[in-house]
């Protein structure tokens, strides 16, 4: 019977590992200075994951419950990053994949850079809040899991965020 | 004409890009399943698993930026195909005395692998090859070319032959250590696996212990084994 039950919980973690794999991957690199500390991250999401497997299993949202994961031991890696050249870098090797004449190009391309400039000057919450909406595209309540807030606070976090952002992107200083 | 919303500006610049993130069912994502879910029991089994490599995960917790093969070095595993695909269903075995494409005999004859070209309970010949990572995978084939059609270096059989022995018994003592269950300090580890690796004999004459410090977030050791370098790295993990 005991033999059963893990095989069933290997069962099921399984499920939820393979629907989950691949977006965790892409948000831990988002965030992660490299690549390999993005896999350190990874691999100490779905740790967790297994060992509080009861909660994860049960959770509403599993993806978002593993983001949540993810970004609090992201967070007590990032003190200290250099956020702004990290990302730069990474925008500058991995681009955006489109195919636009030189001139719109080298245009959207510092368009973004900009903007990803912007991005990092503000507070690391306002910055991961407006990240989970614009590339993992969730929703205010997802988000709300992530963060550990209300739907309504969170939506209300994210419009004030992203005036931040609008003032940074604008002015060229902080946001906050 | 007014600029655009910089929110709008960055939903459009994904800093990741999707197409080059491993899927789910890759060889990596693979690994880091199996070393979560063996956690305290032995990852290796006489019946092949669909994928065991204890070395393979730690080498993606902590390492893999640190190591590099460039032949047929990781003798803790080999992998069985059962097509000449590098998707296609695959077995992980432990070689026996000698690391040879015969390890993946069993998987075939249990029917573990199946292959529409290959009877139930047939072996079918091996063409062996080498993994970036060093690790032997056996393809059901009899063509020379195949591992050049796959991207991947010929294996010699007997490679290593005298020395893998000693080298899986040295790593069947580090998983056991490692997977008792318990956070092992850095230096204590380093301290213990000094002695195994003097009591594993001339196999390991040689050989290197390089610990990197532990921290709070990462207080407990493991272990990753670079033959090319005759280096064993303690690395300090996340606590279980």
């Amino acid at each position: 019977m005991a033999a059963n039950l893990s095989d069933q919980k290997a069962a099921r973690f399984e499920d939820l590992y393979r629907e989950t794999y691949e977006p965790v991957v892409a948000y831990c690199r988002r965030r992660a200075r490299s690549h390999h500390e993005a896999e350190e991250v990874v691999s100490t999401t779905f740790l967790v994951a297994w060992r509080r497997f009861d909660d994860f299993a049960s959770a509403e949202l599993p993806l978002a419950w593993l983001y949540a994961v993810a970004y609090r031991s992201l967070s007590n890696q990032r003190r200290g990053w250099g956020r702004r050249s990290a990302l730069k870098k990474r925008l500058q090797i991995e681009g955006t994949g489109s195919v636009q004449s030189p001139d719109r190009e080298a245009e959207a391309r510092l368009e973004a850079s900009r903007a990803f400039e912007a991005l990092a000057t503000l507070s690391n919450y306002d910055q991961e809040i407006i990240r989970l909406a614009a590339f993992e595209d969730l929703a205010y309540e997802a988000i709300g899991v992530v963060v550990g807030k209300s739907v309504d606070a969170v939506r209300s976090d994210i419009f004030r965020a992203r005036q931040r952002l609008r003032r940074a992107f604008d002015g060229g200083g902080s946001g906050s | 004409m007014p600029e655009r919303d910089p929110y709008e500006i960055l939903r459009d610049n994904d800093p990741v890009d999707l197409t080059r993130v491993a899927s789910s069912r890759s060889l990596e994502a693979d690994a880091l399943l199996t070393m979560i879910t063996t956690q305290g029991k032995s990852p290796w089994s006489r019946r092949p698993l669909r994928i065991a490599l204890a070395v393979a995960a730690v080498f993606l917790l902590v390492a893999a930026t640190w190591i590099v093969y460039r032949s047929v070095t990781n003798v803790q595993g080999v992998l069985c195909y059962s097509t000449v695909d590098l998707d296609s269903d695959r077995a992980a075995v432990r070689p026996e005395d000698t690391l040879s494409t015969q390890a993946c005999t069993s998987p075939w004859e249990e029917g573990v692998l199946t292959n529409p070209n290959v009877e139930q309970g047939e072996v079918p010949p091996f063409v062996g090859c080498v993994t970036e990572e060093g690790i032997l995978a056996v393809f059901p084939s009899a063509n020379a070319s195949t591992c050049a059609s796959l991207g991947l270096a010929p294996f010699e059989e007997g490679t290593l032959e005298s020395d893998s022995s000693a080298a899986i018994e040295l790593q069947d003592q580090l998983v056991k250590y490692f997977s008792a269950g318990q956070c092992r300090d850095v230096d204590i580890a380093a301290a213990d696996i000094g002695r195994m690796l003097s009591e594993a004999g001339d196999a390991f004459e040689g050989w290197r212990i390089e610990a990197h410090a532990a921290t709070s977030s990462r207080p407990c050791a493991s272990f990753s084994m670079d033959y090319s370098n005759s280096t064993l790295y303690i690395i300090p993990i996340p606590e279980l």
